[in-house]
């Protein structure tokens, strides 16, 4: 079992890597929502003293209060809504990587689309090999592609100028970071996989990735506290894994503590990612047919 | 024991469509096995009931000893399969797409090695084998998906239309490959075909199927001497009447009908009993205005068994094919 799933990641990976121009555009959109979106929406910009005039009329003791609290306030906001990220982009990496992750897993399916289009899952079917391995081998292949996306674009948001500013941190913290992104990617592969296993048109699985890829972005604390949502999307948020994973994400890089929250949101992904698991090997089982 | 046994076999599907109804046959070991019918007959079902692609509705299936349903494994580490859509990986290399369907079928990487060798030079593509199979011709990539299908050293091999859409070379470069196959390696052959040459000329015995019913299992040459042998058809300036008694009292003549004013004279050993006939004619101061012989051949038993031309339903299969063709090179 787990030599052919290796054999056949080995094939997926091995079509991946020799067309480097595939990589890299699958990293323009989360680099653009770093560069872009995460250097402009800036937090302690929001309110400030140039957008205001203290009037001049009111007693010296408080105008001098009232522009010390502008000139805090922007802070104030990061650290009571934004975790105490000593920026926004720092808040929102986390988020963006989780992001990348759904993305990429929501078209992992489409190999094996294009494998049934093209006959070769109908080899794979005859030959002696467990049929969870052709699963797992789509899985597996989506997760350290994702994985390998998700490092270079952690990368570039250490590399730009205003960029990402990490706490210190020990190994514990880097493994327990890339578990959690591991689990997240596999969870979401198993079910895009699974969805995909009988389809017979790439074009259903756009309309599908692309009918969940927004609404799991925005019901979730990816970009933005989910403190700010109203209570019935925030009911939504608490149910996407999403949330869990920014959330355990951005805590590493701006504590470098392994907090409560974050073995809180470790276990939600350890859920999350080992009922998919089960629930895929048992629809490759039965699922996975000519 | 039998390399290939059916008993009884159904498939319903949706529980409404009857593709195969009843099916029985056996093919013996060592033995190339020709299966023919018309398109929707039951061959393309059938052969994906052999190879575990699909399962039953009915009946016992037995695959070099195995039964499809209880040890689905152990028939497929026995098969070796050349389908009839291309399965190879456009994107990857010619000795990659090889190796890995060797590491499929568990064979230890030095043996494939050397495997692939040997297969390469049979087929003759050793030049190319490091070139992305997206390069590759049609008869090229044919070549390689029926060594990809010997890799593991199959007990039987299944070929599912394996020369369709092949010129004419091409297509008898593959027979000689399989006959030697079949001979030296005392490979079991289970192929389908259009295309009554290759029938005739790879196979011990055919298998004819229509409207998922086997309507006739034999040697192909059985199965012509059945049809009671070749047909003449003379036409002459005068009246049949006067000579058709006396026709019929001729050796080897052993039917004789008038269709459109031409006398179609059954007979055995054509080529022997024309020059007699003739003879004969011309002695009752008769003119043959025009002969012509048909040999019995496998067209014949097939439009016997199915009411339909092999030709027929080979250039319809043709142009399915070339449509798929297109299909697919607009969607790169």
């Amino acid at each position: 079992m787990i030599t052919e799933t290796w054999v056949l990641t080995k094939r997926e990976l091995e079509k991946w890597y020799k067309v480097p121009a595939l990589i890299f555009a699958a990293l323009i959109q989360p680099i653009v929502w770093i560069t872009f979106f995460g250097n402009s929406f800036n937090p302690t910009k929001l309110i400030s003293l140039d957008n205001f005039v203290i009037p001049a009329n009111i007693p010296p003791e408080l105008s001098e209060a009232l522009s010390e609290f502008f000139a805090s306030a922007g802070n104030l906001i990061l650290e009571q809504s934004f975790q105490g990220a000593p920026n926004y982009l720092t808040y929102l990496t986390g988020g963006v990587l989780s992001t990348l992750i759904l993305f990429s897993s929501a078209f992992s399916g489409g190999s094996i689309i294009w494998d049934r289009r093209f006959g070769f899952l109908d080899k794979l079917l005859v030959a002696p090999i467990p049929r969870s391995s052709i699963y797992f081998a789509k899985v597996l292949s989506t997760v350290i592609k994702a994985l390998i996306q998700c490092s270079l674009v952690f990368l570039i948001a250490i590399v730009i100028p205003t960029g990402l500013i990490l706490a210190e941190f020990n190994l514990t913290v880097i493994l327990v970071l890339f578990l959690s992104l591991f689990m997240l990617a596999a969870g979401f592969s198993c079910l895009f996989v699974a969805i995909s296993l009988r389809m017979k048109k790439w074009e259903t699985l756009i309309a599908i990735a692309n009918l969940v890829n927004l609404p799991l972005l925005f019901a979730s604390g990816a970009l933005f506290p989910i403190a700010f949502m109203p209570n019935w999307l925030q009911t939504i948020a608490r149910l996407n894994p999403i949330t869990y994973s920014a959330d355990l994400t951005r805590t590493l890089f701006i504590t470098g503590e392994i907090t409560s929250n974050v073995i809180f949101d470790f276990q939600v992904l350890t859920a999350f990612s080992v009922t998919l698991i089960i629930l895929g090997s048992f629809v490759a089982r039965y699922g996975l047919v000519e | 024991m039998d390399a290939i046994s059916v008993e009884n076999l159904s498939k319903i599907f949706n529980k409404k469509i009857v593709a195969l109804d009843d099916v029985n046959f056996k093919v013996k070991n060592g033995e190339v096995f020709g299966f023919l019918g018309p398109n929707g007959a039951g061959k393309t079902t059938t052969i994906k009931v052999l190879t575990t692609l699909l399962r039953p509705t009915k009946g016992k299936v037995n695959v070099a000893g195995f039964d499809v349903i209880k040890e689905p494994d152990a028939v497929r580490s026995s098969i070796g399969i050349v389908p009839q859509s291309l399965t190879l990986d456009d994107d990857l290399k010619g000795i990659t797409n090889l190796l890995l369907s060797a590491k499929l079928y568990h064979v230890p990487d030095k043996l494939a090695k050397e495997r692939a060798e040997q297969l390469l030079d049979m087929v003759n593509l050793k030049d190319a084998i490091d070139r992305k199979v997206e390069t590759y011709s049609g008869g090229m990539r044919k070549r390689l998906e029926l060594i990809v299908g010997l890799i593991h050293e199959p007990k039987i091999l299944f070929l599912d239309e394996p020369t369709l859409g092949l010129d004419i070379q091409t297509r008898s470069v593959i027979w000689k490959y399989l006959k030697n196959l079949n001979k030296e390696k005392k490979l079991t052959i289970f192929i389908t075909t259009h295309y009554l040459e290759e029938a005739d000329y790879l196979c011990d015995r055919i298998g004819i199927i229509d409207k998922g019913k086997i309507m006739v299992v034999d040697s192909p040459s059985r199965l012509k001497d059945e049809l009671g042998g070749d047909i003449i058809n003379i036409k002459i300036n005068g009246e049949y009447s006067e000579i058709i008694e006396s026709l019929k009292q001729l050796n080897h003549v052993k039917k004789i009908d008038i269709v459109n004013q031409n006398l179609r004279i059954k007979v055995e050993k054509g080529e022997n009993a024309l020059p007699s006939i003739l003879e004969f004619i011309n002695s009752k101061g008769i003119v043959v205005t025009s002969v012509s012989l048909a040999k019995a051949s496998l067209d014949q038993v097939f439009l016997k068994y199915t009411g339909k031309s092999l030709r027929d339903a080979e250039s319809d299969k043709a142009d399915r094919f070339k449509m798929y063709f297109t299909r697919r090179s607009r969607t790169r």
